[in-house]
């Protein structure tokens, strides 16, 4: 996979990505960086220091809170969780993005 | 999210930041240290590993700046930032900074304080429960002069006004209160049983039951005597406390609002005047009336019935042709159109004292603005928008209000304070509390931050307008001094102060004139004027004699006279007599009765004749002593010494004649005929002692008092002053407006003087270069000082000219308060406007100074 296959990020989709990424466990955010590479198959590549820009923004609109914790190498760090609005928020954002896909699919096939 | 947690974050993210940068500094080297660690895992060596981490984790300082950028929240802290500059410079000026928060603070403070007192005197609603039906009722004598009622009146007229309504009658008196502690003088009144039940007066304790109980008086008592002598003890309905030396029973006390029917009184007894008769009671003429109509009754008729009743054989005689004999003031309900134009003729006041205030900050801020278009210039010319400049300019502008407008409070609260101690002591009677009114607060610091945030406009506009590279190339405003808008705050203020000014001029000399009238007596004596009861058993001539006799033994006292009233007051002067003036109608006169040194310790001027001596008592030939004024009614050119006139139906023969007096206690009010009688000869009850003191009254009353308590352990003082202090009271309306427009016109001055400097400094400031090619080409320091001096009397000459004509509709508004001075009088316009022009010459004078420094080769270098 190389440089190319790299997508821009639309600022809403990080927003979406990181939502989804915390929606099972609170996470660090090198975590979080590990975990959306991951859920992509390493094709959306985010610069990790873009990361946090786009977490103290969603702290900010009270979708996710931060707490300061202990990770699972003893290190000290800031964990990430889903707020109960950000939990609403990233349903609705998930229904829009499958209706939004599945007509864009349908346009792309149909043509 | 709702926008209050937005704010309220965002306010928070101004306050954290440190906490902020400190967490995110933590949290991206804990990233880092991961990834690092994560690589090394993965095989990579320390160091490459460290590089590795860098590269993935990206521009770290780009990514702290993003994260910034976040939590940036545009206008807060736009705001804040201003805020911090706004204060750096006020304080970069500081001189012109205290002007401006002084200014406003004596706008605010002083408007505030002035008017919250006026609301209160002028307009506080009475708590009487439906005011409008209630009447006080006016009857005229023979003469047109107002008279007051006998308890005989109040008999026949509550008759003849039954089917209307229902009549009340009081008096006012002093009254002793027994203590454990010793004895106290209330004020209170002495009243018709059903006078408190009439004006709907509601009580916190008890009722208002004001007869007999058991054949003891019951009284009702004050709020504020019930907190204080009684401690607010609940148990008070039926107790018994001793009045005037007489049993009597507490049956209510009145709630804290109800102090009089009259303004600013509180009373603090009320008592059924039917138990306290004694002999002889009925006639004198103390009483009021108040009368409650019934719903529809018109108050003409009411008073052409009530006038009827008291007129006629056996009764008054009726009022001169063309006089209301009897007339229905609706004293108490607030009349609505009166109301609307004495609130707005308040509100115009205030507006132009606060005008003036304000129009000074404007004015400063002016100047400052032309003084600092380069910085405007220059901050636009490096990118921040217009707006962003006014709104800095509103920013600071904001800020001084609200200093002023604090400072400004308490200012308000320390003149109430004042306000309120000087006027309670002026007599006992008073019960004055005026407090802040935080209508008029909210106006005037309203009007001030309104003002302020125009005249802050104002440069704003011036910014708008720049021409950006014209500005900074020359670096110095145009020509001009200054726009029409500075002239025309000027000119207001001046013509304000002007009117002001002349008001204080004029009342300053009704003051003086008022101050030389004699009383009817010398108004330097040393005196120590002391209202008695006597206790003993004597008759009160016996008692004046006696105790006179002891205290002249006094060391320090020279002499000692008695009389039946005190000259100088309203009530107790109220006592008249008729004399039959030989081929003409009889006149009322005033009257008092004095003791044989009554002339010699008052000082009273003789002007032919003898005064009263011993042999003048009881047995010998009725005399009297009148004034110059009834002499020439009664007797025109001729000596009226031996003469016979026959005054309340005895003759008596005139022994002497002395200087006239006012007839009440306004010196303003023109001589009247007055009568002294012998105080042997008719006197009673109550009397007044003067004692002359050989140095200061004051220190006599100690010992005075000590040795008429061991004459008459009886006794009652009722009011213990100096003559000095009694000509004060009948001074003070006089001495009060003196000192308020006196205070208002310097204040005036001072502010136009501060606003004149100012403008003139800046505009020197601005001019240095001209002022330089002018003394370059020869013009002589003299030349521009002068130069200086006659701006600034030109910027004032219309605010002055308009100020004597605001002076002279003033001054024909208070004609009647002023004692002898002719509304068109030269020295108030001439004294007037010359304080202008040296307050013009005085401001410009610094200014001026400054300009005859200038250094020409400086100035045009400078450039």
């Amino acid at each position: 996979m190389g440089k190319d296959d790299k997508t821009d990020l639309l600022q809403g989709t990080l927003d979406m990505l990181i939502l989804r990424a915390l929606q099972h466990e609170p996470m660090h955010g090198f975590g979080i960086s590990g975990r959306l590479r991951q859920m992509s198959d390493e094709v959306l590549q985010v610069e990790q220091g873009s990361l946090y820009p786009a977490l103290y923004r969603l702290v900010d609109q009270g979708l996710i809170k931060s707490e300061w914790g202990v990770s699972e190498n003893n290190r000290k760090a800031r964990f990430y969780s889903l707020t109960a609005a950000g939990r609403r928020q990233l349903d609705a954002e998930t229904a829009n993005w499958a209706k939004l896909s599945a007509a864009i699919n349908l346009v792309l096939r149909g043509a | 999210m709702s926008i209050l947690r937005t704010v309220l974050r965002r306010l928070r993210s101004l306050f954290g930041r440190r906490r902020f940068e400190d967490e995110m500094a933590d949290e991206m080297r804990c990233h880092l240290e991961m990834q690092e660690a994560a690589n090394r895992t993965a095989g990579m060596d320390p160091d490459e590993a460290r590089c590795a981490a860098r590269r993935q984790f990206g521009h770290i300082d780009g990514a702290k700046e993003a994260a910034r950028d976040q939590r940036r929240l545009g206008l807060v802290e736009d705001l804040a930032r201003d805020l911090r500059f706004a204060v750096r410079m006020l304080a970069k000026t500081p001189g012109a900074t205290a002007l401006s928060i002084v200014s406003i603070a004596l706008g605010i403070g002083a408007t505030t304080a002035l008017f919250s007192l006026a609301d209160e005197v002028l307009f506080n609603p009475f708590p009487f429960p439906k005011p409008h039906e209630l009447y006080n009722v006016y009857a005229r004598d023979e003469h047109g002069r107002f008279v007051r009622f006998t308890w005989r009146d109040y008999e026949v007229m509550s008759q003849a006004g039954a089917s209307f309504g229902q009549l009340a009658a009081s008096s006012k008196h002093g009254f002793l209160l027994e203590r454990p502690d010793g004895e106290e003088t209330l004020a209170g009144r002495a009243v018709s049983s059903n006078m408190l039940t009439l004006i709907g007066a509601r009580t916190v304790l008890g009722g208002t039951a004001l007869g007999l109980a058991d054949g003891v008086p019951q009284v009702v008592i004050s709020h504020r005597l019930w907190r204080k002598d009684f401690s607010s003890a609940p148990s008070i309905v039926g107790r018994h406390i001793r009045v005037n030396r007489r049993d009597c029973v507490v049956s209510g006390v009145l709630r804290p609002d109800y102090g009089d029917i009259s303004r600013l009184m509180v009373l603090d007894l009320w008592i059924g005047a039917e138990t306290q008769f004694q002999k002889g009671q009925k006639d004198v003429d103390d009483y009021e009336f108040v009368m409650r109509l019934n719903p529809g009754v018109r108050p003409r008729a009411v008073a052409a019935a009530l006038d009827a009743s008291i007129r006629g054989p056996g009764g008054r005689r009726p009022a001169p042709v063309g006089v209301p004999g009897t007339r229905l003031g609706a004293d108490y309900s607030m009349n609505w159109t009166q109301k609307a134009i004495g609130g707005g003729v308040l509100l115009a006041l205030l507006s132009l004292l606060l005008f003036v205030s304000c129009a000074n900050v404007a004015q400063m801020k002016l100047a400052q603005a032309e003084a600092r278009k380069r910085e405007f210039a220059m901050r636009i010319a490096l990118g921040s928008g217009p707006w962003a400049v006014a709104r800095q300019l509103l920013i600071e502008a904001g800020l001084l209000s609200t200093i002023g407008a604090a400072w400004g409070v308490l200012l308000a609260q320390g003149l109430l304070y004042w306000l309120n101690l000087i006027i309670n002591s002026i007599t006992p009677w008073f019960g004055l509390q005026v407090r802040l009114d935080w209508d008029i607060l909210g106006f005037s610091a309203g009007a001030t931050a309104a003002a302020l945030l125009l005249a802050g406009l104002a440069p704003a506009r011036l910014v708008m307008k720049l021409d950006l590279t014209q500005v900074l190339q020359l670096g110095q405003g145009t020509g001009r001094t200054s726009g029409w808008l500075q002239r025309a705050l000027i000119s207001g203020q001046t013509a304000i102060s002007v009117a002001i000014f002349g008001l204080a001029v004029l009342f300053l000399q009704s003051f003086h004139h008022a101050a030389a009238v004699r009383p009817g007596f010398d108004p330097d004596k040393s005196l120590l004027v002391m209202n008695v009861a006597p206790g003993l058993g004597l008759s009160s001539g016996d008692w004046a004699n006696q105790a006179g006799e002891r205290l002249a033994a006094l060391p320090g006292v020279k002499g000692v006279a008695a009389a039946r009233c005190l000259p100088l007051t309203g009530s107790g002067n109220g006592q008249r007599v008729s004399v039959d003036i030989p081929g003409g109608a009889p006149l009322a006169c005033g009257v008092n009765s004095v003791g044989p040194n009554y002339f010699a310790v008052m000082g009273t001027r003789l002007l032919a004749g003898r005064g009263f001596e011993p042999r003048d008592a009881n047995g010998g030939t009725a005399v009297a002593v009148i004034s110059r004024e009834l002499a020439g009614c009664a007797f025109g050119g001729r000596d009226p010494i031996g003469e016979w006139l026959v005054i309340d139906g005895q003759k008596r023969q005139i022994t002497g004649v002395t200087e006239d007096l006012p007839p009440s206690a306004n010196l303003h009010e023109h001589p009247q005929p007055y009568v002294y009688l012998p105080y042997e000869q008719k006197g009673h009850g109550e009397l007044v002692l003067f004692v002359e003191a050989a140095q200061m009254p004051d220190s006599l009353a100690p010992s005075v008092r000590s040795e008429l308590k061991r004459f008459d352990p009886e006794i009652a003082f009722f009011q213990v002053k100096t003559l000095r202090q009694h000509l004060d009271f009948a001074l003070f309306p006089d001495r009060a407006a003196a000192l308020v427009t006196t205070t208002l016109g310097s204040l005036g001055f001072l502010l136009t003087a501060a606003g004149l400097f100012g403008v003139l400094q800046f505009a020197v400031n601005r001019r240095t270069r001209e002022i330089g090619v002018r003394m370059a080409l020869g013009a002589d320091r003299r030349e521009v000082r002068w130069m200086i001096l006659r701006e600034s009397l030109r910027t004032i000459a219309w605010g002055l000219v308009l100020g004597l004509v605001l002076l002279a509709m003033a001054a024909r508004f208070f004609k009647s308060a002023v004692l002898d001075v002719s509304p068109l009088d030269p020295w108030t316009y001439g004294i007037s406007a010359a304080a202008a022009v040296l307050v013009a010459l005085a401001a410009a004078w610094l200014p001026a100074l400054r300009a005859t420094k200038i250094d020409p080769v400086e100035a045009l270098r400078a450039e």
